[in-house]
């Protein structure tokens, strides 16, 4: 190995091989699937395409953005240790640049030629958005090698750029030429290696980003504003203050980010009902997608640690294990509270500014016909509690897996959930194009849940035993726990009951769903998990 | 958690069998180690020895495969709170939240500890030149050792645990840490356990001192006996030699020709007959420091079974 493009090709190889495998796997799994299935049952895996290219491209962004993340470290850009290298910057920049985005075109490629295109899902010559991935590679790789220096900043940056290329993809695929977007596209990727190796040659030249000289500014103002000085009123509270300016701030940064990119939206679209209907769907359900994975980084000594397992200080604070998981697990309600506060406030915003004020009117009057004012008015209530007591669930079952301190457990929960996310969306696509299947599918999921609801109810119960066993928590804490999960399920019920009709779905089928999908085992299991990773 | 009878209750730390594998390397290997109270305890031993894990263990960091760790009579993974509420604990990786400011690490520090002092808090601050509005992040390495320090210090712990502290740092922040250990130790009844590489700084410091060695306890005890059982003697054979001969109780030679030098373990009384015994005569005799007892211990530079 006695090249740099070679060498810099095996560090980033090595370290994420079995991830590179993973998908290379996936993607052999599917395209047999696609030359075995009839070609009617193979469109079903459409969704499972588009879900493991959707995964990929989150896991190459983060493989090749490769920045230093250490928590609390000055440099939060290209890998400081690597401007020693007797390579020029344009080398040092160049490689990783193309790696990263040859990497996401062969993806999507592959995904197309080997999936897509023999099953009918995609044209042949829809090659373009492979050239739309490379891009979008190379733009964040210049956001994070040049603009930001702190990883939160990184992420907001990310989180605003996402949706961007996402809208820009689709307008340039509908609405301009293929000429058009290649240009654009082209264009994007040599402006983005400019900026990158301007940005890296600065940093290895000593020199200080814009934003942490302004960070820094701003923090010095902030360090002559008047601090509280008195004392805590016990130590869980302190560490219920450590754990919320940690880590409490990012659910809600990162839903009011995505609320910023509807609002600044606003003028440049024009939102009909389906469009208004879409948008509201995504504003119900981003803050549970998103606390899946806040939850993960919520579990970690430092949101941006790489390593799971608690840091010595953390580690060492005089509290049992059981205060130390309930200090994770209140900031965790009180970030889905605030998530929630954020999302509302800024959906009422973006509703009465976008002028769509009057469907939702509409859509709320049709609600209310023939129902009575207690119904009414009770799906308020329901709808919030529901919303935060799930938001809280989730954010506490990603915390807890990534607590156990386990790379093994995480990978395994993740593993887990992605496989019961494609089987059942895979189940539905499929049950879309063959209705007769209904009954079989309803038929499956009640077996399914005849046996998933004991086990749960007695891994919950397994689990209660020893917390109360091992006095990592008081039983009146396990109740409240208890209790914060049973009004959670029981507004998500209700809720359901008011708002589907039972001739949809029934509210029994509903209710074992709910029961099924609001965890309750991870989120009882933090202190235990804790325990396990405080005392290796 | 009511203290267990069955340790000693003048023993701040007790350490019986503790046996701890990485894999198939052996980290801790059958160790047993008792901390008096009021000690100030050395831990040596060469990088991968086994100080920081045994040190995890005293702190319940580590769950003891086998043997028994106790601390104040408690255990330490069955009993964090209890145990950890009476030590003050700086790691060589000073771990401190970079996002706090001195004066809120402080402030949040104090909420643990009901033997939180203030003023020594404030003394502390103020002879280590701490600004309370720094950002722990923006600090040097020594001064992210000494806010480290102020946090372990100021509530007084009864057992002060510091691993690797001086580690990377300047002479003037390591005398900073030594003076706090110095100080620890003129408030009765208050141990010390710290890990070291400088050995100069544990001979100062150090009543009792431990070596360990590739997980096990080479020699545990007081650090004046410990020294008195080592003697560095000079020997002067007839003719010269191609290599050192075979000495009892040598631990590592040095020399050429006719002069070597050897480190030996044992009784001094013994050494004269044992010189006699292989056809020398000892010309120089003296206490070892630790240093250099260290060094034969565990890195020797010739090797210790000699010619017959």
């Amino acid at each position: 190995m006695r090249s740099p493009a070679l060498a810099l090709a095996w560090q980033l190889w090595r370290p994420h091989r079995w991830g590179f495998c993973a998908i290379g796997a996936g993607l052999a799994v599917l395209a047999t699937l696609c030359r075995i299935l009839p070609a009617a049952s193979s469109k079903s895996l459409g969704p499972l395409t588009g879900l493991l290219v959707f995964w990929a491209l989150i896991y190459l962004l983060s493989v090749f953005v490769y920045s230093d993340l250490s928590p609390g470290a000055k440099h939060a850009g290209f890998p400081a240790r690597m401007f020693t290298l007797p390579v020029r910057t344009s080398v040092l920049v160049a490689w990783p640049m193309f790696y990263g985005m040859a990497t996401v075109a062969l993806l999507w490629l592959a995904a197309a030629w080997l999936v897509l295109v023999p099953c009918g899902l995609s044209p042949a010559h829809g090659w373009w958005p492979a050239l739309l991935c490379a891009a979008c590679v190379a733009c964040f790789q210049a956001i994070a090698w040049t603009l930001v220096g702190s990883p939160l900043a990184r992420l907001v940056v990310a989180v605003l750029v996402l949706p961007g290329w996402v809208l820009a993809g689709v307008h340039s695929a509908f609405f301009t030429s293929l000429n058009g977007l290649v240009t654009g596209l082209v264009g994007a990727i040599a402006a983005s290696y400019v900026v990158a190796v301007a940005g890296v040659g600065r940093d290895r030249r000593g020199g200080t980003p814009l934003v942490v000289w302004l960070l820094r500014r701003l923090d010095g103002i902030m360090s002559r504003l008047p601090r509280r000085r008195s004392s805590f009123p016990s130590s869980a509270r302190a560490q219920l203050w450590c754990e919320w300016r940690e880590k409490g701030l990012v659910l809600p940064l990162l839903l009011g980010c995505f609320m910023l990119v509807l609002l600044l939206s606003i003028p440049a679209t024009e939102f009909d009902a389906l469009l208004l209907l879409r948008v509201l769907a995504a504003v119900l359900v981003l803050p549970l997608v998103l606390a899946s994975f806040v939850g993960f980084g919520m579990g970690k000594t430092s949101f941006w640690a790489k390593d799971l397992g608690l840091s010595p200080f953390a580690a060492t604070r005089p509290l049992s294990s059981g205060t130390l998981a309930l200090a994770k697990l209140r900031t965790a309600a009180l970030s889905a509270a605030a998530g929630w506060a954020v999302m509302l406030l800024l959906t009422v915003l973006w509703v009465v500014l976008s002028g769509s004020w009057g469907q939702v009117a509409k859509w709320w009057g049709l609600f209310c016909q023939g129902r009575g004012a207690v119904e009414i008015w009770a799906v308020v209530p329901l709808a919030l509690v529901g919303a935060i007591g799930q938001t809280w669930a989730q954010l506490a079952a990603g915390l807890s897996t990534a607590l156990t301190g386990r790379a093994w457990v995480v990978n395994g929960v993740t593993l887990l959930s992605l496989v019961v996310v494609a089987a059942l969306t895979t189940a539905g696509v499929w049950t879309a194009s063959h209705p007769d299947f209904l009954d079989t599918l309803v038929g499956v999921l009640w077996g399914v849940a005849a046996v998933a609801l004991p086990a749960k109810l007695l891994a919950a119960w397994s689990v209660v035993r020893a917390l109360l066993r091992q006095r990592l928590l008081e039983a009146t804490v396990v109740a409240g726990l208890l209790g914060v999960w049973v009004v959670t399920a029981g507004c998500l019920v209700g809720l359901n009951y008011l708002l589907i009709p039972d001739a949809v779905a029934p509210i029994h089928l509903l209710a074992a769903g709910i029961v099924l999908g609001l965890p309750l085992v991870r989120p009882l299991a933090a202190p235990l998990a804790l325990a396990w990773n405080r005392h290796r | 958690m009511m203290a267990d009878d069955l340790f000693a209750p003048e023993a701040a730390i007790d350490i019986r069998g503790v046996t701890r594998r990485f894999g198939d390397r052996a980290a801790l290997d059958g160790v047993s180690l008792t901390v008096p109270c009021g000690a100030v305890f050395g831990l040596v031993g060469a990088n991968g020895a086994g100080k920081t894990t045994l040190i995890r263990h005293v702190l319940g960091l580590l769950r003891a495969a086998s043997g028994s760790v106790r601390v104040f009579g408690l255990d330490p993974v069955a009993d964090p709170a209890g145990v950890l509420g009476r030590v003050g604990y700086l790691a060589e990786e000073n771990d401190l939240p970079g996002w706090m400011r001195v004066d809120e690490l402080l402030r949040y520090t104090r909420a643990f500890y009901p033997n939180w002092d203030d003023a020594y808090a404030a003394e502390l601050s103020r002879a280590f030149a701490l600004e309370p509005a720094a950002r722990i992040k923006n600090l040097s390495k020594g001064q992210k050792a000494r806010a480290g320090l102020v946090a372990a210090l100021a509530h007084r712990p009864e057992l002060l645990v510091l691993d690797e502290p001086s580690s990377g740092l300047d002479p003037i922040v390591r005398r900073d840490i030594l003076g706090a250990i110095i100080h620890t130790i003129a408030e009765e009844g208050r141990t010390v356990l710290f890990s070291s590489h400088l050995l100069d700084e544990v001979e100062r410091v150090s009543d009792h001192v431990a070596m360990i060695d590739r997980g096990r306890v080479v020699f545990s005890g007081d650090l004046d006996e410990v020294k008195e059982m080592h003697r560095r003697l000079t020997l002067r054979f007839e003719v010269p030699r191609p290599a050192p001969p075979a000495l009892a109780g040598a631990l590592a030679w040095e020399g050429s020709g006719r002069e070597w030098t050897a480190v030996c373990a044992g009784r001094p009384a013994e050494f004269q007959r044992a010189a006699e015994a292989c056809g020398a005569r000892i010309v120089e005799e003296r206490v070892p420091s630790l240093d250099e007892i260290f060094v034969a211990q565990v890195g020797t530079h010739c090797p210790v079974r000699g010619e017959d």
